[in-house]
């Protein structure tokens, strides 16, 4: 974005690897600098992590915590790599969430027996520190998120948002992008922004607004934006407004436990513990869009530890003779990520 | 390929019935693109009937009684009945009237006419930006554009190629450009692949750039004048700069759903300003060209700003993806209507019904005491130094 001007070329560096100053960041197209979203698996899909700059909206499932999962690995994965971060929700105690979020796999040797891991974290770019594999059931250490880099702000009684975005901006101020080189990134993660426990959850275009100058702030910093949001509890021209806004669309949903018709089409339905989808991926510096070969994507437990995405495989159906089923018909890209459960 | 209405003006409503003596090839596309009661008869034209000095293969004849019975109705009976059409080599496929076609004496200007077609896609043809004539104006000037999109697809690349063509095909032309959503070097980036310089056009005072990611209205309650009464003063300080150097001004918003949360929500202010900026259109013979996000309204909230601007706009360009879901190499169909206002109406929903792309263009033109209505619909593909339009099928890999 602002290293435009230094660059007078209209070509761009197409290289995907990691700087060498800040292992934490990686070169993306169009002179973008990705971010890992702590999930490895969503980086390889997105094509390499969040852009710095970007706005990430989740659309939450009201019954499930799964964006939680998503939050969760975002916010470990910045604070491993010891960026700044603010997480802001509303919980009354903001700070002993920070106690929840799960730590990094803590050696190779762990995970050595699982050759799809292993796989993985050698395909995505030589150094492993980019992206972690966080194991879910062992908590972060303490160290990580007692420094001074991390601020908590819990919205949960305050009559609007306006100092929520003061501490934003503050947060960001000190991001702000100059010429050239981007030394560190910083997260910032909401969790929940419209939650009806909030006063001004009536007000949608108070809401609006602040997700507007939080995403024109966040698009002249080395930031990267998290927010969570329960689309069903907005109105629908509001949730569509918002989903305009975001740079990159998640939506999680959880899947029922006993679904036969959906346990029929889908291999690993068993181990399936919700689905994402992936609305829009950010296209930064560019007017070409971002065209994944699957959209929607399982998410699984592997070993009830690590959290993988793979694509949604449809299963064998007894004497079939070549019928289709339109459920699972838009997921046929699954040689990527899933190839190694076969 | 250019098509032969525009050496004949021809539209829609006056193809009920038209007898085309035409190559087979370019009848299906002809056909394809204007009505399905046309008649095809192949015609080889002897040499001797060729004008002097074109490459003329063969001629068309339109014959074109409905339109005739219409303009005696009218009291004009003085159009001809037959109008005859010539045109070039099958290979390029020119077009023009009875020795006009493809003067073959002078080969620069046949190579430079052929680049310009190449540099030509369906979406400049559907916006009438392919009149490529210094003398007159800008094409768009005086109309009224709305660009309308949805989630999964995004219109920002009509945006962007008509920003490139009014920097390209005008040495007059200059660009007032209203960002909500996104930084200047965004932009930059963006128009510098499409192989347009905006830092240069801005430093030769041809792009102005008014930065509005930013911007908001104060409060309800205070009076709005530090609100959006600022900007349309704005704005009119540049036209009015602007139009003393006798420039052809576009005004781009990109977009209206931004501009409405700046607004607080109150579509009054936004639609104030909208009408503001639209009589400019005709004060200054500015054009307009405004992007919204079509699906936000569709449940029925709110949907005062939406219906007036597409009852203002003079062309309507939707945008929607495949009904068949995403594809890599097809990113999504436009339809495009020019359109007399009534008829207009009844156009637009016959095309949404149909196709998932679409540009309106209602064109208030009074052809032969007539208003005419085009409409366009075809598929396209995003490149990063360009757009790739063709109609539904016809795509070559």
């Amino acid at each position: 974005m602002a290293t435009s001007r230094a660059r007078v070329s209209s070509f761009s560096r197409n290289v995907s690897t990691v700087t060498s100053q800040n292992p934490g960041l990686k070169h993306g197209p169009n002179g973008t600098m990705l971010i890992s979203s702590g999930i490895p698996d969503l980086d390889k899909i997105l094509g390499g992590g969040f852009p710095l700059g970007s706005l990430v909206m989740v659309m939450e499932d009201e019954e499930a915590p799964h964006h939680m999962l998503l939050l969760r690995n975002f916010m470990s994965q910045g604070l491993v790599q010891k960026q700044p971060l603010l997480y802001a929700s509303a919980y009354r105690d903001p700070k002993r969430f920070l106690g929840t979020l799960p730590s990094p796999a803590s050696s190779k040797a762990d995970k050595s027996s699982d050759l799809s891991h292993l796989t993985l974290t050698y395909i995505l770019g030589g150094q492993q520190d980019y992206c972690n594999d966080f194991d879910l059931r062992k908590p972060l250490d303490r160290h990580f998120f007692s420094g001074s880099n991390v601020d908590c702000v819990c919205f949960k009684d305050s009559p609007n948002l306006s100092a929520l975005q003061d501490r934003c901006a503050e947060f960001l101020a000190k991001l702000s992008r100059n010429e050239g080189n981007i030394s560190s990134a910083g997260r910032i993660a909401i969790q929940s922004l419209c939650s009806p426990q909030c006063k001004y959850s009536n007000d949608e275009w108070h809401m609006l607004s602040f997700i507007r100058s939080l995403k024109s702030m966040t698009q002249s910093s080395s930031a990267v934006v998290v927010v969570t949001f329960p689309p069903s509890l907005l109105s629908p021209s509001c949730a569509l407004r918002l989903q305009h806004m975001a740079d990159t669309l998640l939506s999680v949903r959880a899947i029922p436990d006993e679904d036969k018709e959906l346990t029929k089409l889908l291999t690993g339905y068993q181990d399936m513990i919700g689905l994402i989808n992936i609305h829009k991926a950010a296209r930064l510096n560019t007017q070409v869009p971002v065209i994944l070969e699957a959209t929607t994507f399982s998410i699984k437990l592997q070993k009830r530890r690590f959290l993988v995405l793979e694509c949604l495989n449809q299963a064998p159906v007894d004497g079939s003779s070549g019928s289709s089923y339109s459920t699972s018909g838009g997921c046929s890209g699954s040689s990527k990520v899933g190839s190694l459960d076969f | 390929m250019k098509f032969p209405e525009h050496g004949f003006q021809l539209s829609n409503t006056r193809f009920a019935a038209v007898k085309v003596v035409l190559c087979n090839d370019y009848f299906e596309t002809f056909r394809n693109n204007h009505s399905e009661n046309l008649t095809a008869v192949p015609r080889q034209i002897h040499p001797r009937e060729r004008s002097p000095g074109t490459r003329e293969v063969g001629r068309i004849v339109i014959d074109d009684r409905v339109l005739c019975q219409r303009q005696i109705d009218g009291g004009d009976a003085t159009h001809c009945l037959q109008r005859h059409m010539v045109y070039g080599s099958r290979s390029e496929g020119e077009w023009g009237r009875i020795g006009q076609v493809v003067k073959t004496n002078s080969k620069k200007k046949q190579k430079k006419q052929k680049m310009e077609q190449k540099n030509w896609n369906l979406l400049d043809e559907s916006l009438g930006l392919h009149i490529n004539d210094d003398a007159k104006p800008w094409p768009l000037c005086g109309r009224f554009v709305l660009v309308e999109d949805c989630v999964d697809t995004s219109a920002a690349f009509v945006l962007h190629h008509i920003l490139k063509r009014s920097f390209s095909s005008h040495p007059s032309s200059a660009v007032l450009f209203l960002a909500f959503s996104h930084p200047f070097s965004h932009y930059d980036r963006v128009l510098r692949k499409l192989g347009c310089n905006l830092t240069a056009q801005r430093d030769n005072g041809r792009f102005f750039f008014l930065p509005m990611l930013m911007f908001q209205c104060p409060g309800e309650g205070k009076p709005n004048h530090d609100g959006l009464a600022s900007v349309f003063e704005q704005i009119e300080r540049v036209i009015t700069v602007l139009h003393q150097d006798k420039k052809s001004i576009s005004i781009i918003i990109d977009d209206i759903s931004f501009l409405e949360v700046a607004a607080n929500g109150s579509s009054d202010d936004v639609l104030n300003l909208l009408h503001y900026c639209h009589t400019l259109t005709s004060e200054y013979g500015c054009a307009l060209i405004a992007l919204d996000h079509k699906d936000i309204y569709l449940n029925g909230d709110r949907t005062a700003v939406i219906l007036e601007m597409e009852y203002r706009a003079d062309i309507l360009v939707k945008a929607e993806p495949l009904a068949t879901g995403l594809a890599k190499d097809v990113h999504g169909q436009v339809d495009l209507y020019h359109s007399a206002l009534q008829i207009s109406l009844a156009f637009k929903t016959w095309i949404a019904t149909r196709f998932s792309l679409m540009v309106l263009n209602k064109e208030t033109q009074h052809q032969h005491g007539n208003t005419a209505i085009k409409s366009y619909n075809f598929h396209f593909k995003i490149k990063e130094n360009g757009i790739e339009c063709f109609y539904p099928g016809t795509k070559i890999q």
